[in-house]
């Protein structure tokens, strides 16, 4: 429902501004407080076989150059599972800031919690996710859409699946072409049950269209004849679609209605409290699932 | 509380008996022309030495009490001409006076201003009176005089920037503000976002903005009460008026359905810019529905010279979307019911039944993959108010109200491609709000004026409905959404939740010297109903929601001191200077990322917090002559502490302008041009900007190193208007035909004012990020209209 109201509320502005001819909108400098150089952790781990990536890095300036992030080096990064048994994670070698295990599939106790440890200087962080489970994709379709004034001509594709019965179950949806994980623009594909958020009773129904078809569509980088399409589920913590939501939120905010900004929350906690150095960024570890087709 | 009562009562019948020996004139003050009623006017004489003053109520009536005798009786009013009236009183006479308003003329008309105005001689403080004419001289956005937008150039009112609706009065959110059409509330005042208002302004006789020493007759509200008045309808003759823009076209007309019984009124306006625009549009845009449309109407009937009774009422909508794709319309109705009886010479009483509803409806998709939301708020209401012109030294206002709501939170049906339909939605909410009330205006002496007021409001939360019950978070993590623990329903009618509040009201008037005086004012007030909004602008999609079992009412404490004087030559000149001090309680504010839209648990992902405005307003004031206008300056500054954001600290809040100016002037050349300008300057409005940066899974998050809220500011706003009103030649086959044509330019040195600045990382490849500056009104804005009355 947040998505499409505020789709609506954009739109409509739009049409009012465009009408009205008097609005602009042009890039202005403005100082901004200094950065305080924050560690941020990028921990999305599944079971899917191979090598399972951790990236540590710090925050910069938010004029900086992006992707800049210097990357943090020389942690200790320990998951553990239940039972506390230890998977290490050993940064690369040829990627500074990047801390990898060699096969996801070793994950595989789904419904219970595993535990993150990372060691960076002088501070130590925890931080706690529950492996969620994910229903099957039953079929994967697609059908030939004209093209118009604003897209061309394309196959839509689109996945069938219900949600896993229970309130609450909440999903990221990632949709492949040829290999290649395609950027919706800013938008992140999440599910709370079977639609966007939660509220309304939409448990153990098959996932509302714009979850299981427009939001596997990027319209600038459109699927053809040929192609190959994956989609992709990982169960995440009702903690990580909240941070998701609030990050294409922060991302997307601006204009007439935007809502106040304001920071994303962590679940990285450094064990010395309100007195230790803050981290950014999240764990989550879930489990994943895939199916994929030729596109004919 | 009680003895309170007990002391106004006692008061009264005390003062019932010492003046019993007199008798009193009353009766109702009206146009000549129009037979409207004259509320503003003062009514003065002298009796046996000593100076009585007595002001008539929204309806004319006035009364005054003298002994046996023979008086010579003022009757003045700024704009019409001054009539005395010499009465012999050897009984309670009856007195209908008609004042004639002044016409212009070639010759100049003597200015002459009163040493003893309003401002300075009444109790209330506070209070800003705009009658339409001097509404009608502000030059105006596009050339549409707008009521919202001109009260807005008062001390003491700012908004958030152009195109959002409402208005923000010492600090208070626009929900804080009750807005009564002809005594209906309206829920939302605002057309096409906030550019304009819902209240026609060729309906509106005048328009009154109280923001302290509230009455203890209003209540239900924090900050403000704006009473806009519709005209009666002239009950003489036929008149009406209208005008072209370039928005929008607007037709009134009024007039006896029987003459001086019974007079009616009907105004209408419609925008046409989807029309003017389509031409302009590209083939995919050509089809967008684009108007807005209103219809005021009022009927008035005279039943004898004791009792008369209005019935008037308001629907208006507005209309977007593109056929098939989306649609998007909003709207209030309002009916208003009233009668005034006389009861006596001393006692008027007016009953009110009131029916408001502001409802939206939203769709998109069309045939058979379709989504429809609906939602309202309706209410139902009764209010009696006596004023009782005890005697000259005392006036006692008193009455009841009682407010059943009805409130729809949100109603979808989505109707999916193989036809079923999925209907989802939250269930309606109700609520009854009930007070009652008196205010005791007391003369002391002639230089003292004391006004006490109680009034005792009472809210039930009813069933029909499930009242949810939430565990608590932790200290340092309350920027969250609640823990739900628990529901319970209830039937309909059971009380959910109740509340009970005294509220006192208090100011005393001091009059220093016949020009001069000083006030002071003490009022609490309670908000019971709350509009549930977190973005920068309010947009027509929030939903009103009442006070429950865990949304709490919220209380406002307003303290008020004021310094009256009129001077200059003739005493032209209206000064004064209000501070205030309010103290504001149970603020919501919204945990980051809440879903404020069909969300059951909505009332988990509230905060609430405590507030404190304070401010000093500055207003000098010329209200005639060939040079008319006003400066206004406000210093103020509005923060709250909401524990959970800001690091628990104080911050202000959006609406916090701690500089705000306006400069409104007028000057008349000659009968056929009159030029108009105002100035504003207000301090950029809060914001919070990211510091930092980072990366998370590709996305390029924002970050606030320091987790503050709005420590930093926008640019400042300022805007010059200016307009020029030509009285067209009379045609000499209808005479009676007056017609302007009015060219005007907004924001004239085509100022970017930014309305917010926002930040964004640019997908076109650029490498670093931008802040963008957003104006809602980038350039100057010219227009021409002609408008008409006869």
């Amino acid at each position: 429902m947040k998505t499409y109201s505020n789709t609506i509320k954009y739109s409509l502005f739009s049409l009012v501004v465009v009408l009205l001819a008097t609005s602009c909108e042009d890039p202005i400098e403005v100082d901004l407080r200094e950065d305080r150089q924050e560690l941020v952790v990028d921990a999305v781990i599944t079971n899917k076989p191979g090598p399972q990536e951790i990236k540590l890095s710090r925050t910069i300036g938010y004029f900086d150059r992006r992707g800049s992030n210097p990357p943090v080096s020389g942690a200790t990064v320990v998951l553990f599972d239940a039972d506390t048994f230890p998977y290490f994670f050993t940064e690369s070698a040829t990627k500074p800031g990047t801390y990898v295990y060699p096969d996801g599939a070793d994950f595989d106790r789904i419904g219970e919690q595993y535990g993150l440890t990372i060691i960076s200087g002088s501070d130590t962080f925890l931080s706690i996710s529950t492996m969620n489970p994910v229903p099957d994709f039953d079929t994967l379709q697609w059908t030939f859409e004209p093209g118009n004034n604003f897209v061309d001509d394309r196959y839509e594709v689109e996945f069938l699946a219900n949600d896993l019965p229970g309130i609450g179950n909440t999903y990221l949806f990632r949709s492949y072409k040829n290999d290649t994980l395609l950027n919706i623009g800013e938008s992140i594909n999440i599910a709370f049950d079977a639609a966007f958020s939660p509220g309304a009773e939409y448990d153990g129904i098959e996932f509302i269209v714009p979850i299981r078809r427009i939001g596997m569509n990027d319209f600038d980088n459109p699927f053809q004849l040929g192609d190959k399409f994956e989609a992709e589920v990982i169960g995440i913590t009702n903690e990580f679609y909240l941070f998701l939501n609030l990050a294409e939120e922060q991302i997307n905010n601006g204009g007439l209605f935007a809502t106040p900004p304001a920071n994303v929350p962590s679940n990285i906690v450094n064990i010395k409290g309100s007195d230790g150095a803050r981290a950014n960024g999240f764990f989550v570890i879930g489990e994943r699932k895939s199916r994929s087709a030729v596109i004919q | 509380m009680n003895s309170r009562i007990f002391l106004s009562l006692s008061l009264f019948f005390l003062s019932h008996l010492v003046f019993s020996q007199s008798f009193t004139i009353s009766g109702t003050v009206k146009d000549s022309a129009s037979g409207e009623a004259l509320s503003n006017a003062i009514v003065t004489t002298t009796a046996g030495g000593q100076f009585i003053d007595a002001y008539p109520n929204e309806y004319g009536f006035y009364s005054m009490t003298v002994p046996k005798g023979t008086y010579k009786i003022r009757f003045s009013l700024p704009g019409y001409t001054t009539k005395v009236i010499t009465q012999a009183v050897a009984a309670n006479t009856t007195l209908n006076v008609e004042l004639v308003k002044k016409i212009k003329t070639l010759k100049k008309a003597v200015v002459k201003g009163s040493k003893d105005g309003e401002g300075v001689t009444k109790t209330e403080m506070s209070v800003n009176k705009l009658s339409i004419g001097q509404i009608k001289k502000i030059p105006a956005l596009l050339g549409e005089v707008d009521v919202v937008r001109s009260i807005q150039l008062l001390p003491g009112v700012s908004t958030v920037g152009e195109g959002a609706s409402g208005f923000n009065v010492r600090g208070g959110n626009i929900d804080q503000n009750l807005v009564l059409l002809d005594e209906a509330p309206v829920f939302n005042s605002s057309h096409l976002f906030g550019f304009f208002s819902v209240f026609n302004p060729d309906a509106v006789r005048n328009v009154t903005l109280v923001k302290g020493g509230i009455p203890a007759a209003y209540g239900g509200r924090l900050s403000s009460v704006l009473d806009v008045r519709s005209k009666e309808g002239n009950i003489k003759d036929f008149s009406g008026a209208g005008g072209v823009g370039a928005i929008f076209s607007r037709f009134m007309i009024e007039g006896p359905l029987k003459k001086n019984k019974s007079s009616f009124l009907l105004a209408g306006r419609r925008s046409y810019i989807d029309v003017l625009a389509k031409p302009f549009l590209n083939e995919d845009l050509q089809d967008a529905i684009f108007n807005f449309w209103d219809v005021t109407a009022k009927v008035n009937y005279v039943f004898s010279p004791l009792d008369r009774v209005f019935v008037s009422s308001y629907f208006g909508r507005d209309r977007f979307g593109f056929p098939g794709a989306f649609g998007f319309d909003w709207g209030s109705q309002t009916l208003t019911a009233r009668w005034n009886h006389t009861f006596n010479t001393k006692l008027f009483a007016n009953t009110t039944a009131v029916y408001s509803k502001y409802d939206y409806r939203l769709e998109f998709g069309s045939g058979t993959d379709r989504f429809d939301w609906n939602s309202d708020i309706t209410n139902y209401s009764a209010k009696i108010d006596f004023n009782w012109f005890a005697t000259n030294k005392q006036k006692i206002d008193f009455g009841a109200i009682a407010t059943y709501y009805d409130f729809r939170p949100g109603e979808a049906v989505a109707t999916l491609p193989n036809g079923t339909e999925f209907e989802f939605g939250l269930p309606n909410k109700f609520a009854f709000e009930s007070g009652i009330f008196i205010d005791d205006e007391f003369k002391v002496n002639r230089n003292i004026t004391l006004k006490g007021g109680l009034r005792l409001s009472f809210f039930d939360y009813l069933g029909k409905g499930t009242a949810y019950y939430y565990g608590t978070n932790p200290e340092d993590n309350l920027n969250q959404p609640l823990p739900f623990d628990s529901s319970q329903t209830f039937e309909s009618l059971e009380t959910i939740a109740s509340y009970f509040n005294p509220e006192p009201r208090f100011s005393a008037k001091f009059q220093l010297d016949s020009t001069s005086s000083f006030k002071l004012s003490y009022n609490r007030m309670v908000q019971y109903i709350h509009l549930i909004s977190n973005t920068t602008a309010s947009v027509p999609l929030d939903v009103w929601t009442p006070t429950t079992n865990n949304i709490l009412p919220e209380i406002a404490d307003q303290v008020a001191i004021g310094y009256f004087k009129n001077f200059g030559k003739k005493y032209l000149f209206e000064f004064s200077i209000e501070t205030y001090y309010k103290w504001l309680q149970n603020q919501i504010n919204y945990v980051d990322g809440a879903n404020l839209l069909l969300n059951e648990f909505l009332e988990g992902e509230l905060l609430y917090g405590s507030g404190r405005a304070y401010g000093a307003e500055f207003y000098i004031k010329k209200a005639s002559g060939n040079f008319t206008g006003w400066l206004s300056y406000t210093l103020a500054r509005t923060e709250i502490i909401i524990p959970g954001l800001n690091n628990g600290d104080y911050f202000p809040t959006r609406f916090d302008r701690p500089h705000n100016l306006s400069l409104v002037a007028s000057y008349e050349f000659n009968p056929k041009w009159s030029v108009s300008a105002t100035f504003t300057y207000q301090s950029g409005t809060p914001a919070t900007f990211p510091t930092s940066q980072y990366n998370f899974q590709g996305l390029n998050i924002p970050h606030n190193a320091f987790s503050s809220r709005n420590d930093v500011r926008i640019p400042d706003y300022h805007r010059l208007d200016i307009s020029a009103t030509h009285q067209l030649k009379k045609w000499k086959k209808w005479k009676k035909w007056d017609h302007e044509i009015v060219f005007g330019a907004y924001n004239v040195y085509n100022r970017r004012n930014p309305f917010s600045i926002y930040f964004q990382s640019p997908n076109d490849g650029a490498i670093t990020n931008q802040a963008i500056r957003f104006s809602v009104i980038g350039s100057i804005v010219p227009s021409i209209t002609y408008n008409f009355k006869f």
